[in-house]
This record gives C-alpha cells, structure tokens and sequence, in this order.
C-alpha cells in the first residue's frame, strides 16, 4: 500500500445515459396491443441519473450515501468506483480503490477454487507472486480450505459469497466502496465479517458506504450526502444530512423529468 | 472522459497477465473432464484438413495433396476469424462483473477471446505443416511472407473485434447478424473453391472478391502454396485496415463508456 494520501473529489459530476422504452400509455389488453408491443420500436430517450454531485473527500473522510430507492446511491457508487464514466464533470481519484458492491463476482465455474482465487487476484491487479500469498488466507477465512481443489461450480450459494467476500477484502486499499453492510453466510461468519468489515473501514483512508441504517450511519461516517432524483440534495455533516433526510421522507416522492 | 482504443490496447498487451491466464483456465478446464482432453482440440483440424479436403478434392477434381493443404488452411484462417468475432459480440456481457468492479479497460476482455482463437490457430500449425508437407505447390519462399500476413489478419481482427463488441453490447442484433454473416461468408471465402474458379469479371467472383475474409485468406495461403495474390487483394486490405481503425477509434472513443451501463 502506498503512503500517499487519497483523495476523492467529484466536480460536478453527473451522468446521462440513452435509454429505450416502450411505450405503455395504453395498456389494454387487445390484439393491437399484443401487436404493438411486437412492431413498435422503443423510443430513445436520454436520461439524467446523476446531477450536480459535488464533494471533497480527505484521509479519514467517512461518506455516508443516503437517499430512496432508485435515488441513484448505487449509481453514484458505480461511479466512484470507476465502472461508469461521468457524462459531465471531474471526478478526481488518488490511491486505490475497491468496491465491495457485488460479491457473485467474474468466476469460472469449471475452474478450481484456487485457480479462481488467482484469477481474480489477478483482476484485482495483484502481481503473480502476490497472489500466491492471499490464497491461503483467503481459503482460510472463507472456511474453504478442504475445498481449495475442487470445482467452483460444487460450492453452495452461501459457500460462494464466502469466498467472494474473502477475497474483496483480502487486500486492503487506501479507498473503500461498500453497498449496504454485508451479512453473507451464516450467523458465525456474519459475525466474523463484521470484525473484518469494521477493521478494513478503520484502515482505509477513505469510506463511502450506502446504507438505509440511521445508527449505521451515524456510528461510521462523519459526513454524508443525500440523493433524490439523482441530484444532489445536500453535502455535509452526517447529522445535519440525516435531519434533511429524515424531513425529505415525508414528503411525496418527486417525479422524475425525461428529457426527449 | 473517453476511451482511447489505441491506448488500451497498448495498455492490454503490456499486462497480459489477466487475460492470458483467463484464457489458459477457459481451456484447460474446457478439457479437464474429458478422456481424451487436449486431443479433442486437434480433432477439427485433422477432420476438416483431411477427411473434408480429401472429399471435395474428389468433388472438385482436383488432387488430394494439392487440394487438403488449400482447404485446409483456408479453413483454419476463417475459423481463427470467425470464431474471434463472433465470441467478442457477447464478450462485454460475459465479463459483466469483472466491469462493473471498475475494471473497464475493453481490450483485455477483447484479447481474451482472439487469445482462444489465437491458440486454436497455432494448434494446429502442426496438422497444416503436414498438409504442406505433402502438397507438390508448397513454396519455401512463401514462408517469409507468413508472418506478416499473419499479423495483418491479426490487426484486422483487432479492430472489427472491438467494433462488434462494443455495438454488440448494445445491440443483441449484433450477435446474431454476425453468426448469420458469417456462416454466408464461408460459401463466398475460397476455401472448398480456389480464386481461380471465379473470376474478378463473373458476378460470384465480384460477390467473393467483396467479402473481407476472401482477401484474408488468400493473402496468408496463396504465398504458401504459389497461388497468384491479385493486386485488388493487397488495395483492398490497406483500404480495409486503415478505414477500420478509424471507424474503430471513433466507435471506441464515442460508446466504450457506455458498455458497463449496457451490459
């Protein structure tokens, strides 16, 4: 890991992307109807899903994501995680960055569990021999140890998130992205991710963490931004951003305008 | 905030680690649980080359030895080809969470599937050296010529690769329009008929001289087996390269951005 300080800083940042939907205004069941859902081409439309994102982030900065659902919070992640390019704005990035938002993670189910480890070392950007000294940690925690030879495919559902989980956070980087606190396998390895969780959000430099908990929130982040509609609705201190949100809960759910 | 093509390429090839050991699992798991393993992946290449050649050297009336080495690496470029590009129409889709993990460099997972390719081809360089061997047109000279008519179907590939994948991230058309072009394209690429057999001034010719593949083919085979390559085959793959890497550089550059929000 190096000793450079992380930053992440997004200028307003935002996303649209072209979107085709069907037109459903007359939703009746008829031929013409079955018909039309055969012959009608979609219609093009450019959607904003992300506007006016605007923050600073320093070492031992905690962000808390808050919003609805469909507010966008998942999108911005993708975002800051480097999967989406921003349509508009900067996004400013030093030190490495691991997103823990999907644990079903690229594998070859014909390949062995160890080959599989390798593999997504590799992805990770791990150096060959560098790989080769997380794979027994990794087996280790995941409980797998018995299972390193065999095909991937053989595991169980529960056994898998274990393994992926293992493996994101086998290596510790400077700037941490999480969706939601993840609870995977059963209650004994929840609890000792948990443990690992908490250990990797204090050795990050920087954390954002999406979440719908309020004491979640509270107890890691120190501050928070709110999304509605895809905009930002407000950055601040994680309290005065959960007062906003809390007030922005009740009241009706703003429809969200498409451009043609 | 755009891709470059010509930079991702270039940052591909100098850290192959990713892609060359996902194509190396790809195939040693591919075989792992069959009795004959490895053999299987020699097996088209002897059937087509020997059992298909000898056939339609009957058919053709042509000579077994003069005609197996003349199918069978035609067929060998066409697959090597064919079997690229239709792979990379759904290479986005099945690398889906290697990208949305951030990892959004396009050429790694385009490479991954021309490197299968790649190694059926050299697999079997083998079965077409025999071929060759046993052809009384093989040149020795045509030998110097290989390699960089091989590099140029290679490029070739490169860049209608990441076309394909990229379009066909969008569009599932893409997929299907391929496999359907593709298999059409193999009655108009000179393999089971030799160029000579439809001339440039017939409408069959015309037709086959159209088709991209028909070039590719002959300018890797007919050094090798003293054919005539005809100058509309040597203007035809400069023009064809060179517009296909702009149209490439534009596409990448216009839509590789929007490859993790589609697949």
């Amino acid at each position: 890991m190096s000793t450079m300080p992380a930053k992440l800083h997004a200028y307003s940042v935002g996303l649209d992307i072209p979107v085709f939907t069907q037109d459903q205004r007359s939703v009746r069941a008829s031929l013409s109807l079955l018909l039309r859902a055969a012959f009608q081409p979609p219609k093009r439309i450019t959607r904003t899903l992300l506007s006016g994102i605007d923050f600073q982030l320093q070492p031992g900065d905690r962000l808390g994501v808050v919003g609805r659902n469909g507010s966008g919070k998942s999108t911005l992640l993708k975002v800051l995680v480097g999967a989406y390019t921003p349509s508009r704005g900067e996004l400013a990035v030093s030190g490495e960055r691991q997103g823990l938002l999907n644990l079903s993670l690229g594998f070859n189910p014909e390949a062995t569990i160890v080959e599989n480890i390798v593999l997504r070392g590799i992805a990770m950007g791990l150096k060959a021999s560098r790989v080769e000294s997380i794979i027994d940690e990794v087996l280790d925690f995941a409980e797998l140890s018995e299972k390193a030879g065999h095909r991937l495919r053989t595991l169980s559902s529960g056994q898998r998130m274990r393994l992926g989980f293992a493996l994101a956070t086998a290596v510790r980087h400077e700037i941490l992205i999480m969706d939601e606190w993840l609870g995977t396998g059963d209650a004994a390895f929840i609890e000792k991710a948990k443990v690992r969780i908490h250990s990797h959000v204090e050795s990050a430099q920087i954390v954002v963490l999406a979440s719908h908990s309020f004491p979640l929130l509270r107890s890691v982040c120190n501050k928070a931004i709110l999304l509605e509609g895809g905009e930002m609705k407000g950055f601040g201190g994680v309290d005065e951003i959960l007062e906003q949100y809390a007030a922005l809960l009740k009241t009706p759910v703003a429809v969200v305008e498409e451009a043609e | 905030m755009s891709r470059s093509l010509l930079q991702d390429y270039r940052d591909t090839l100098r850290s192959p680690a990713f892609w060359m050991y996902a194509t190396w699992l790809d195939l040693v798991t591919k075989y792992r649980r069959s009795r004959l393993g490895m053999f299987w992946a020699f097996f088209p290449p002897i059937l087509y080359t020997f059992g298909v050649g000898s056939f339609f050297a009957h058919l053709q009336g042509m000579g077994t030895g003069k005609f197996v080495a003349h199918l069978g690496i035609g067929y060998m470029i066409f697959r090597f080809v064919t079997v690229s590009l239709s792979e990379a129409t759904t290479t986005y889709a099945g690398h889906a969470n290697f990208i949305l993990d951030g990892r959004t460099r396009l050429t790694d997972y385009i490479l991954r599937v021309v490197a299968k390719a790649l190694f059926y081809f050299v697999l079997a360089i083998p079965v077409m050296a025999c071929a060759l061997a046993i052809s009384p047109d093989f040149q020795w000279i045509g030998l110097v010529t290989l390699l960089p008519a091989l590099i140029l179907v290679v490029l070739n590939i490169a860049w209608m690769g990441a076309v394909v994948s990229v379009v066909g991230a969008r569009l599932q058309d893409v997929y299907e329009l391929i496999g359907s072009a593709l298999m059409f394209s193999f009655l108009f690429t000179p393999i089971l008929w030799t160029a000579s057999s439809a001339p440039p001034d017939t409408l069959r010719g015309g037709i086959a001289r159209a088709n991209p593949l028909f070039h590719l083919v002959e300018i890797v085979r007919a050094p090798l087996l003293g054919e005539p390559i005809e100058h509309l085959t040597y203007l035809y793959l400069a023009l064809f390269t060179l517009v296909g890497w702009l149209v490439a550089i534009m596409v990448y550059r216009r839509y590789a951005r929007f490859v993790p929000m589609w697949v």
